[in-house]
């Protein structure tokens, strides 16, 4: 074959070039550490890594919201915790409260540690957050849930639960309103409240039952009175007779499903109603109680009236207890969640990673291995280019 | 006697133009285009001398350039495609390079921006609404970003288009003169150096063009470019010269001067680089910026959409975030009236990534895709009450106007133009749901009610306070309206929010609904602004945002690499083409060194014959002096 000096020389460079060109190539591989330097390499997998990378970039704030949430709730439940605590020795104080030893001078030193306990409990519902944000208010973070004017108390929140992203199918709350926890206590049984009537001259006690639920219960009203000291009769809303009977101390009256026992002796003229729970919150049942103790009278009628307001103010210190225990329960239950969470988030981010690497990383030691035989190459072309291009034969004219 | 000297003479003549042709060889060996040359010889007729026919000594028959047409040709055309490739290839990878840095392309900006929702989402009432903000203008910013440098390479192609232009009108000149200088020369005797330049001169064409050659019988080719445009004729030449675009007057089209005035070539131009960077353009560069333009209109559209479902810092329904330019309506510089056409989108699933071509057919306006020539039927009748409809478009004209009106519909390109904040605060972002509701604290049941969803955001009194009573535990009212049946679990809509509560209610439950206002902590809209990120919004509900974003990469990626490895294809192919010209038709030193010496030492022999012929002259002069 005739090799033009032209064409040997232009061979000769466009090679040195190309094995130049795949070098530097190589070189950008090693140096980044990325098999893909742009999406020409590899354009499927170009468009996969970004898929990738979002991934990524969407688990990482994940996480970051499932930190935030893990957070909220372990305040909240802190909280809770302390709560619980300060309902427990409320409830010690009413059971003190209604031993018959107690005069109404002790009874007054109790009342004014419930007081103070009502003062703590609205301290830790007013509680706010590592933003300064309130705890208990529902969505109006910016006001405080529970504000005192006189003896009520004002919820000025509202029924609004904040949820956050665990994962990109999984919402959960970090939060819950103050009203659902503390306010809207269901006095009584939960379903019915049993009073005595404040102008009763007896001693009539009336129990609670608040174990038995009452079956079937649609919300009626019902008055017991007594036409005479032992006899007692039962009449509804519009005053149609339920049921009559005799009592004894410690008789039970049931009817329709419900059961109410009355110890004491009542007199003719006294009434007990019973009514359909009212939602009430938790400081007003603990305020209602202190008060109840401070203005007792030390009569045998006046203990009758305070022993009423103490049995009514445990069995809503009660109701208090389980509604708070339902929603650290609830909390509990969202902690595990959350925990689980960071879990399979950080799982599948490893998955991610790997598969992401699997594309986009360069494999080491196919690179390497390939850019000593491509710089040996490189070298060849040179040393054979100069001993080639230095044949001529006008050397030898 | 005199023979002798006449044979001596003319061997020197001979060799000495030998001598000359490969000197003049040597000293071309680097020229482009050049054909090796050599000095054919000849020997002289013969004289009949009675007993036979005695020599007479050489003549030059010729100096011939080693020329083989066919594969001259083959070199042409496979420098025409390298060329055109390696063009292409290097614009693609402009763009390819553009896309390419993970942390400078636009899946950072997106995530970050989707990020700061999140976190928006996760504490409204921190700081987080002003980071949202700050990547929400960062965002823009990095579309912008992204745009400005497409503009730039778009820019740099269509100047690499002028300069083709120039470079090709000079060419076909020189052609022409150098046609004309080879008709002089005439046929007979062809100037082997003139046609190698004629030949280089078409080449260098063929790499900006694609070239076919005919050849006439005096001597002088005929040139024709791309689909058959006659570039050359004889000594004359026709001109290529860069207008204003028809639509577009910013960019400019490439127009063939005729003898019967210009008309437009751009698709009649194929190959080489003025080929490669319309093909670029037309092929990587405007579906790029349709695509990019397509997601900033699908980011904002979502993002406005759902800004709109819920309540701002102020406590006023959010509006809208971002702002994109609307479609971009150009009119022919041809029509005839002055008829205006204004389009919005209205439908964006139903775009499609290309350009529309609205025209009137004397009688009726009608639609046309640009990719696929599909004509869209359109409904309506063009007026604002009732704008023509097709394809996701909604079209409103006026003005009368003429048969035969043309304007395009870009329905995303453009729209990057006009990628702009709407709002100046990160306060402006709607985190909370528009209303909330509770259960009153009198209720005697435990249901409860949810915070709603919102179906109908522009009704009126959606901010207007409500309530929902159990007339009995079947039967509600709203606001003191009619009974209406209650069912477990369905959902009640009040001013445009369904609530549904759950629950058994009793006779006398209220369920109040009001504006929710002061709701800092509200995140029910914050929380969907999020899930706009996956949300299909673009090509009928197949593509997230951040799809269409990997769909462009990858696209471009498999264009650069497709021109890339052409191009590696063709360079081989062309350097073949090129060895077996150089094999053919190349100068190699070593075989002129040879030749060299070769007629050198039949320049001294010839001197030599001479010599000879003067000692016998002598000779013989002594021997008749006596």
């Amino acid at each position: 074959m005739r090799v033009s000096t032209q064409a040997f020389f232009n061979n000769s460079i466009s090679t040195l070039q190309r094995l130049q060109s795949d070098l530097t190539d190589l070189q950008e591989q090693i140096a980044t550490g990325r098999r893909i330097q742009r999406p020409s390499d590899d354009p499927v997998g170009a468009a996969r890594v970004l898929d990738y990378r979002q991934s990524i970039d969407a688990i990482d704030q994940f996480q970051r919201n499932t930190g935030l949430a893990d957070s909220r709730l372990q305040l909240e439940e802190q909280t809770l915790t302390e709560f619980t605590n300060l309902l427990q020795r409320a409830r010690e104080l009413s059971l003190q409260a209604g031993n018959a030893t107690q005069s109404q001078q002790t009874r007054g030193f109790i009342a004014k540690e419930i007081r103070q306990n009502v003062e703590e409990a609205l301290s830790l519902a007013n509680t706010r957050d590592a933003a300064d944000e309130f705890l208990f208010s529902g969505f109006q973070t910016g006001t405080q849930p529970y504000t005192r004017v006189g003896d009520t108390f004002v919820y000025n929140g509202d029924q609004g639960q904040r949820y956050v992203q665990l994962s990109a199918s999984r919402q959960i709350a970090d939060s819950d309103p103050g009203d659902s926890i503390f306010g809207r206590i269901r006095e009584g049984n939960g379903q019915i409240l049993a009073t005595a009537d404040s102008a009763n001259t007896g001693t009539g006690v009336i129990v609670n039952d608040t174990q038995s639920e009452v079956s079937g219960y649609a919300f009626e009203s019902y008055a017991i009175e007594f036409v005479a000291d032992d006899s007692f009769e039962v009449r509804d809303d519009s005053g149609a007779l339920v049921t009559s009977g005799a009592f004894a101390s410690g008789d039970s009256i049931a009817f329709n499903g419900i059961s109410i026992s009355i110890d004491g002796s009542p007199t003719a003229g006294d009434r007990f109603a019973i009514d359909p729970s009212p939602n009430t919150d938790v400081f007003s049942i603990l305020t209602n109680l202190a008060n109840a103790l401070e203005n007792g009278a030390e009569t045998s009628t006046g203990r009758a009236t305070t022993d009423n307001a103490v049995n009514r103010g445990l069995a809503g210190i009660d109701q208090a207890l389980d509604s708070v225990l339902s929603a650290r329960t609830k909390i509990g239950a969202r902690l595990a969640v959350t925990e689980s969470q960071l879990d399979t988030n950080a799982g599948t981010k490893l998955v991610l990673q790997s598969s992401l690497a699997d594309i986009e990383d360069l494999d080491y030691a196919a690179a390497i291995s390939a850019l000593a035989q491509q710089s040996a190459a490189l070298e060849a072309a040179q040393q054979s280019f100069v001993r080639v291009q230095s044949l001529s034969l006008f050397n030898f004219l | 006697m005199t023979t002798l000297f006449g044979i001596g003479t003319d061997a020197l003549t001979a060799f000495r133009r030998s001598l000359d042709t490969i000197s003049n060889n040597i000293a071309n060996v680097n020229t482009e285009g050049y054909s090796r040359q050599s000095v054919t010889f000849q020997a002289r007729d013969p004289q009949f001398v009675g007993l036979g026919f005695a020599g007479r000594g050489v003549t030059i028959s010729g100096i011939e350039r080693n020329y083989n047409a066919f594969l001259t040709d083959q070199a042409r055309t496979a420098g025409s495609s390298a060329t055109r490739f390696a063009t292409l290839a290097s614009f693609a990878g402009r763009v390819d390079d553009l896309l390419a840095d993970p942390d400078a392309g636009l899946g950072p900006a997106l995530s970050q921006f989707y990020g700061a929702i999140q976190d928006f989402a996760a504490d409204p009432a921190s700081p987080s609404r002003d980071a949202l903000f700050a990547e929400a203008s960062n965002l823009i910013a990095r579309f912008e970003a992204l745009d400005a440098r497409i503009g730039a390479i778009d820019t740099e192609a269509d100047q690499a288009i002028a300069q083709n232009v120039v470079e090709i009108n000079q060419l076909a000149e020189s052609i022409a003169d150098v046609n004309q200088s080879i008709v002089n020369a005439g046929i007979s005797n062809a100037p082997n150096d003139l046609l190698d330049r004629r030949d280089n001169l078409i080449r260098e064409l063929s790499e900006r063009v694609d070239v076919t050659t005919v050849e006439n019988p005096q001597g002088s080719v005929n040139v024709f470019i791309g689909k058959g445009q006659t570039l050359v004729v004889d000594s004359d030449n026709f001109r290529l010269e860069v207008q204003p675009a028809e639509f577009d007057p910013t960019r400019s089209q490439v127009v063939y001067v005729g003898l019967t005035g210009t008309t437009p070539v751009e698709d009649l131009l194929t190959g080489g680089s003025i080929g490669a960077l319309l093909d670029f353009q037309s092929d990587i560069l405007d579906p790029a910026r349709r695509s990019l333009g397509a997601s900033a209109t699908a980011v904002s559209t979502a993002i406005n959409a759902q800004n709109a479902q819920g309540l701002d810092a102020s406590g006023a329904l959010g509006g809208d975030v971002f702002r994109v330019a609307p479609p971009r309506v150009t009119s022919s510089s041809a029509n005839a009236s002055n008829a205006t056409v204004s389009v919005s989108i209205e439908d964006l699933g139903a775009i499609r990534e290309t350009e529309y071509r609205l025209l009137n057919d004397g009688a009726d306006y009608r639609l046309f895709r640009v990719d696929t020539g599909e004509e869209l039927a359109l409904s309506g009748s063009g007026t604002s009450a009732d704008p023509y409809r097709a394809g996701g478009l909604s079209i409103e004209v006026s003005g009368t106007p003429a048969a035969g009106d043309r304007f395009s519909i870009e329905p995303t390109k453009g729209a990057l133009a006009g990628f702009e904040l709407a709002i100046s605060d990160g306060l402006a972002f709607a985190a909370a749901g528009p209303v909330r509701a509770s259960a009153a604290t009198a209720n005697l049941s435990n249901a409860v009610i949810d915070n709603g969803t919102v179906t109908d955001i522009t009704n009126p009194a959606l901010l207007t306070q409500a309530s929902i009573v159990f007339t009995s535990p079947t039967t509600y009212q709203i606001d003191g309206g009619a009974d209406a049946t209650f069912v477990p679990g369905d959902a009640i809509n009040v001013n445009g929010v369904d609530f549904a509560i759950t629950g058994t209610p009793t006779t006398g439950d209220r369920f109040d609904i009001a504006a929710n206002t002061a709701a800092q902590g509200d995140n029910r809209n914050a929380l969907l602004l999020g899930q706009t990120q996956s949300l299909g919004i673009l090509r009928d509900g197949s593509l997230s945002i951040s799809e269409s974003y990997s769909q462009l990469v990858s696209r471009v990626g498999s264009a650069t690499g497709q021109a890339q490895s052409s191009a590696t294809a063709q360079s081989i192919i062309l350097q073949s083409a090129q060895n077996r010209l150089q094999e053919a038709s190349g100068v190699n030193l070593d075989e002129e060194a040879a030749d060299l010496i070769r007629y050198q030492q039949s320049y001294q022999a010839a001197a030599q014959v001479i010599s000879v012929a003067s000692t016998l002259f002598d000779t013989l002069l002594a021997a008749t002096r006596r």
